[in-house]
């Protein structure tokens, strides 16, 4: 993995016409695997490298990236990257980060993982498939039992003498299946994830995704109407990725943000903490520097109820004169570093799930949007509005399935709405790392019959 | 490129643990993307993929490898990874090697590779100018141009081995309108499988302009009603509903899982009688056109429905040997690190008789989608909403207003039954298709469709 020499790479580019260079090398190795009907359907493995080029040539920035290490293909890119630098738009905030920093020490890496053996993985699919299959006489098959590992290792070195690398893993196994009532079916979805295989809860995980979808068998519409809702975790997670997006520096300052001009101001209810945390262990989103080598940090986005921070990379950091909050980020090495959240949250109050429920005489409780994360929200005006299934609350009580109505209101009224909170804080990492506990909002427009 | 010597050696080890096929992809792939934001170049990059991916199929089961590294023992080992997870004990032996052509080129007049970075540039900036031009009420633009130049090569142990090229070339404008108090956005995104001739055909001022026009006339828009009511889907773009309710239920995975709500529906009725709909990788020079699919078969045409019977499924090696059939050409993958799986190549419905003038001049009170954005869908069940961009209210068979935050929500098979006339004026549109985490181009498309009663969606609420 040691192949290649980023030093002296780092002076080609120089001496290619790059004023600042920065490279960013990843190395990889990844399995996943897919069951059906208790048969391994398919097996992938992969070990990969790749290399991202940043150069900056009189204040612009120009990006190329490779997967071929050889000389003349490394040369190649240099110049391509040198080349895209010459064309875009000069700007004096595009800098590399100025900074020294001390990264926090982080157990993100499992040296045991790599020990664990192909069939140990193939193993919790087949526990976690037939547990679904025998779970209940409602769920008709299961559509994916997946799980998939990755070990990966980053090394950012850049001609202000960053030299940094830090090694992670992780694993995950979801699984989705269709529970059918004989006259309609409906899907339901569970994943467990860890940086080792005792973290995964095959059990747990196909009950989980067969009750999910059998509470919403014999789903009836409502009435239009306006009604409190309470969101579970995976549905306020989602709801968190849309804010988080809003709350980037990069969408403020381009405009793009329903949270322009708002420092300061109360954009939410009292009891509403949301946490951005890159340095959070137990997060998919965690390691010790960010994608420029930016230390990652906690950052409190919004403090009871008080928008206190953007999110912030170099780059947009300039521009304000002040500290990147550790929020670059890329898709790899093939991306060119933009902003965006780590393990981003709502903090948890201290309701249980059943004391929020038991507390309304008449509400929503939403178990599946669709459209929300496909641009069902805008992100500047905040206005949103998703097709849900779920459940309806009666008296306190769970009554029965709802299905094709749609919810629809602002996200800033949304937020201001939050009345309950619980306890059960979940990440959802389906989506990134996007946790919340389950919550209330006191009212919501909601579209049916 | 890897030699044919070579190539017989590694289909070997990877049959050494008893599988009963092996296969090679190849790819080298150089791509370009320039993006302008607040008339500012800021992302400027090229990219290189290269790499090789190696697949072997045991019975029903499959594995895969792949590497960046295409040194001969990197790439033997790879084949040895792929091979070691068969459960089979066959002997297979690889076939001699025949290279074989494909049967249908999409020309190329401009390679994107010949063609000077400046020149690209001033094609983004062009549209930037042409987008600030179109009305002073234009507040932000943003420009991305990009180029992808493919070349793959599939060889298996059937002694299949052939070479494919795919250059592909688009623009996405997108234009940000503002009155003061309100603010819509307009997009326009064409692209197609051939070089940079594209612009002969859609010159970038007039991507442009379009995307500024959306942009503006949402502005007058009032919210959107919500109810069911008769809905006129325009033509182009409008088939990314066919293509994502009902196209995906097409699929043979989903279809063989019974994810699918077309499964076991071959030989009925599942759309009104007017509707013909085919999957087609042969339209020439079309987004989601090839020579060859990603597992080496040739470009192909494929009825899926006609005359609103279901006739067949699209499929990829796997599925088909599922069926002991042939494929579809439908194999596909996004690069040399993922598996081929049955994806949609260019899904449209074909073409009717109505004129668009007609079909909306048959509806009393109805609603005209001109432009549909994004959309989600539930795979299993074909439910689906997706967000209309730019709207209409339809009265007295003229369009009237337009209306915004307007969203579609029903489901696929339902819709398809409703479609009660289709125009005469088919036109494909260009889209990335996501499944199992791979991103591929798509042609979607369709004529003027009336559908008969479908819910919209609308934002109206209480105090508006």
């Amino acid at each position: 993995m040691d192949d290649l020499d980023l030093d002296k790479w780092l002076a080609k580019a120089q001496e290619l016409g790059a004023e600042d260079v920065e490279l960013y090398y990843q190395y990889s190795e990844s399995n996943s695997i897919e069951v059906y009907e208790q048969e391994v359907d398919s097996l992938e493995s992969a070990t990969a490298k790749g290399l991202g080029v940043r150069v900056f040539v009189d204040h612009k920035m120009g990006f190329a990236y490779t997967s071929d290490f050889r000389e003349e293909a490394l040369l190649e890119v240099i110049k391509e990257a040198v080349a895209n630098a010459e064309v875009a738009t000069a700007d004096e905030n595009r800098t590399l980060p100025q900074k020294e920093y001390d990264y926090p020490d982080l157990d993100i890496y499992n040296p045991n993982f790599a020990e664990r053996t192909i069939e140990e993985k193939i193993d919790i699919l087949y526990q976690m498939e037939e547990e679904a299959l025998n779970y209940d006489d409602q769920i008709k098959s299961v559509v994916n039992a997946n799980y998939g590992d990755s070990i990966y290792k980053i090394t950012i070195v850049n001609s202000e003498g960053l030299k940094e690398s830090y090694q992670s893993n992780s694993c995950y196994a979801y699984i989705s299946v269709i529970a059918s009532n004989g006259e309609e079916n409906q899907t339901g979805f569970a994943v467990s994830y860890g940086r080792d295989l005792d973290k995964l809860t095959p059990q747990d995980t196909a009950k989980e995704a067969s009750q999910n979808a059998i509470k919403l068998l014999g789903g009836t519409a409502v009435e239009s109407q306006h009604a409190p809702v309470v969101f579970t975790p995976e549905i306020g997670s989602m709801f968190m990725y849309v804010l988080s997006q809003a709350l980037t520096a990069e969408a403020v300052q381009k405009g793009r943000s329903l949270f322009a001009d708002k420092l300061g101001d109360q954009v939410a209810a009292k009891d509403v903490n949301i946490i951005d945390d890159g340095t959070l262990e137990e997060g998919l989103d965690t390691a010790p520097f960010d994608s420029e080598g930016v230390a990652c940090q906690e950052t409190e986005v919004i403090k009871d109820g008080v928008l206190k921070s953007y999110l912030y990379d170099t780059y947009t950091a300039n521009k304000e004169g002040r500290d990147s909050t550790g929020n670059a980020s890329r898709g790899g090495y093939r991306g060119i570093p933009g902003v965006s959240s780590t393990n981003f949250y709502l903090v948890p109050g201290d309701k249980s799930k059943e004391e929020i429920i038991a507390d309304i005489d008449s509400g929503f409780y939403v178990q599946k949007v669709s459209g929300l994360v496909t641009g069902g929200a805008n992100p500047i005006s905040g206005d949103f509005s998703v097709g849900a299934t779920g459940q309806w609350i009666e008296d306190g009580e769970i009554k029965g399935a709802v299905r094709e109505i749609t919810i629809a209101g602002n996200l800033i009224e949304f937020l201001e709405n939050i009345v309950e909170l619980g306890t059960d804080l979940k990440f959802n990492p389906a989506i990134g790392s996007f946790a919340s506990p389950t919550f209330k909002v006191k009212e919501l427009a909601i579209s049916g019959k | 490129m890897l030699a044919k010597k070579n190539i017989n050696k590694i289909l070997a080890a990877a049959l050494e643990g008893g599988a009963d096929f092996a296969e090679i992809f190849y790819e080298d792939t150089k791509r370009n993307s320039i993006s302008l934001e607040n008339s500012k170049l800021e992302r400027v990059k090229t990219g290189y993929d290269l790499g090789v991916g190696i697949r072997v199929l045991t019975g029903d089961q499959v594995s895969y490898a792949y590497t960046d590294d295409l040194s001969l023992d990197s790439l033997l080992k790879t084949a040895k990874v792929a091979g070691s997870a068969s459960s089979g004990n066959k002997q297979v032996v690889v076939n001699d090697l025949t290279t074989k052509q494909p049967k249908l080129i999409h020309p190329v007049k401009i390679k994107p590779a010949e063609v000077d970075k400046k020149k690209k540039v001033k094609l983004v900036q062009d549209a930037n100018q042409a987008a600030r031009d179109y009305d002073n009420k234009i507040r932000q633009v943003m420009v991305s141009y990009v180029d992808k130049d493919q070349k793959i090569m599939v060889a298996n142990s059937e002694g299949l081995m052939i070479e494919d090229q795919r250059t592909y070339t688009r623009m996405m404008v997108r234009a940000i309108a503002s009155d003061g108090s309100n603010i819509q956005t307009g997009s326009e995104t064409p692209g197609l499988h051939q070089g940079l001739e594209l612009f002969d055909e859609y010159p970038a001022a007039e991507i442009a302009k379009e995307s500024a026009r959306q942009a503006v006339t949402m502005l007058e828009a009032d919210p959107a009603p919500s109810g069911k009511m008769p809905v006129v889907i325009n033509n182009g773009f409008g088939g990314v509903l066919f293509h994502e309710a009902c196209g995906h239920g097409l699929e043979a995975d989903a279809v063989q899982k019974g994810a699918s709500v077309f499964a076991d529906k071959v030989g009925e009725q599942v759309a009104s009688k007017l509707v013909t709909a085919v999957d087609d990788a042969t339209v020439k020079n079309a987004w989601g056109s090839f020579g060859v699919d990603s597992e080496g078969n040739q470009a192909q045409r494929t009825v899926l429905i006609k005359d609103g019977v279901l006739q067949d499924y699209m499929y990829d090696k796997k599925s088909a040997r599922k069926e002991e059939r042939a494929s579809t050409a439908n194999g596909r993958r996004d690069s040399y690190r993922s598996l081929p799986i049955p994806r949609m190549t260019n899904t449209f419905i074909e073409q009717g008789e109505s004129t668009p003038d007609e079909i909306i001049g048959s509806v009393d009170d109805g609603f005209y989608a001109k432009k549909l954005s994004g959309g989600q869908v539930e795979p299993t069940t074909g439910e689906f909403v997706f967000n209309v961009s730019e709207g209409y209210m339809i009265e007295n068979g003229e369009l009237a207003r337009p209306v915004k935050g307007a969203t579609l929500v029903g489901r696929g098979i339902d819709v398809l039954k409703k479609v009660s006339m289709v125009g005469n004026d088919l036109e494909l549109a260009p889209g990335m298709c996501g499944k199992q985490g791979q991103s591929i181009p798509a042609g979607v498309g369709q004529p003027t469709l009336l559908i008969d009663n479908i819910t919209v969606g609308g934002t109206e609420r209480k105090g508006e």
